[in-house]
């Protein structure tokens, strides 16, 4: 589970440089405006997806402490996050 | 670059006042760049969940985060959050600004009342209380979420005050859950402003590592602040942000 986590934090650093190299890109002008935006969209994507897999994590760990009533509601959790997002990317 | 370099400003600012960034980037985003306060709102909580992935390691390795409080809390601060950003869309302009002026009048009086929330005779360290206070632990949790999807703050301090005063939760173990709660809260407000087109990913981008860097600036700097200095400084800025936002929403 450590192991988990210091993805999740390579992860978060990661994307945090791309969101620099998106900054940079952008600063640079002229035909890179496209590359800047994407590199822009991946971090940001990146970033929002740490939390959900901490939260995962959350859930494992719960489970195999044996605290069920914990897990289901970290997994409750997981779910409704899911269901916000889906809802506004078939709106 | 500018606008990278004055949201570190902002978030450490944010981090040494112990407001979080939102409660003087969004002011900043809106009356100092003439963003649009739904734009604004939108870009903060993604520096809610930039600062928050940075943090929670940290945050876990002490020993502070009770997780179980967390995921209790989170559930109605996710709800809140979630149907505050959808709200956001359909008040008007004027309203959020009122709300955020109200909000920013009651961060400054928490400010002013740090000392005493932490002082023996408030502050009983134990479990979690049940009953009633957890009922209405949660529903307080739940309002706290929704304003902070309406206007993009973590709304730190109303969590805190929450979990410390009404649910007994020990005061580190109170900001350090406060911090967990926030990128949950964050999170579930993101999609509506997405969709909207409330965040502005190329403009946001160094808003976002500005804000980062900042909150880790603004953590180091905070442990050698004392806090009385803190206080005379941040009151009126905040008291000040207060009156413009409020003056903001009853100028339309």
């Amino acid at each position: 589970m450590e192991r988990f986590e210091a993805a999740c934090e390579l992860v978060g650093r990661f994307s945090g440089w791309v969101l620099l190299a998106s900054v940079a890109t952008a600063a640079a002008g002229g035909p890179w405006g496209g590359l800047a935006q994407a590199l822009a969209v991946a971090g940001m994507a990146g970033l929002v997806s740490v939390p959900p897999l901490r939260l995962l994590a959350l859930v494992v760990r719960f489970w195999r402490e044996d605290e069920q009533a914990l897990a289901g509601l970290a997994a409750l959790l997981l779910v409704l996050l899911g269901v916000v997002v889906v809802r506004h990317l078939v709106a | 670059m500018l606008l990278l370099l004055a949201s570190a400003v902002m978030g450490a600012v944010g981090a040494v006042a112990g407001l979080g960034g939102g409660t003087f980037l969004v002011p900043f985003l809106t009356l100092g760049l003439g963003w649009d306060i739904r734009t604004a709102a939108g870009t903060s909580l993604l520096c809610l969940v930039a600062t928050q992935v940075g943090v929670r390691r940290g945050l876990r390795g002490s020993g502070l985060l009770d997780e179980r409080a967390g995921v209790v809390l989170g559930l109605a601060s996710l709800v809140g959050a979630a149907v505050g950003a959808e709200l956001a869309g359909l008040v008007s302009r004027r309203f959020l600004y009122l709300l955020f002026g109200v909000v920013s009048a009651g961060a400054a009086v928490s400010v002013l009342v740090q000392p005493w929330l932490g002082s023996p005779s408030l502050s009983r360290q134990g479990e979690t209380r049940g009953g009633w206070r957890a009922g209405l632990g949660l529903a307080s949790m739940g309002g706290a979420g929704l304003v902070s999807g309406m206007l993009g703050i973590g709304g730190g301090a109303m969590n805190v005050a929450v979990m410390h005063l009404l649910l007994q939760l020990p005061l580190p173990a109170a900001a350090a859950t406060s911090s967990f709660l926030n990128g949950l809260k964050a999170l579930a407000g993101i999609p509506a402003y997405w969709a909207r087109g409330d965040v502005p990913s190329l403009a946001a981008a160094p808003v976002v590592v500005g804000t980062m860097w900042g909150s880790v600036l603004g953590g180091r700097l905070l442990a050698r602040l004392p806090a009385r200095m803190v206080r005379v400084v941040f009151v009126p800025v905040v008291a000040w942000v207060a009156v413009q936002m409020f003056l903001r929403g009853l100028g339309g």
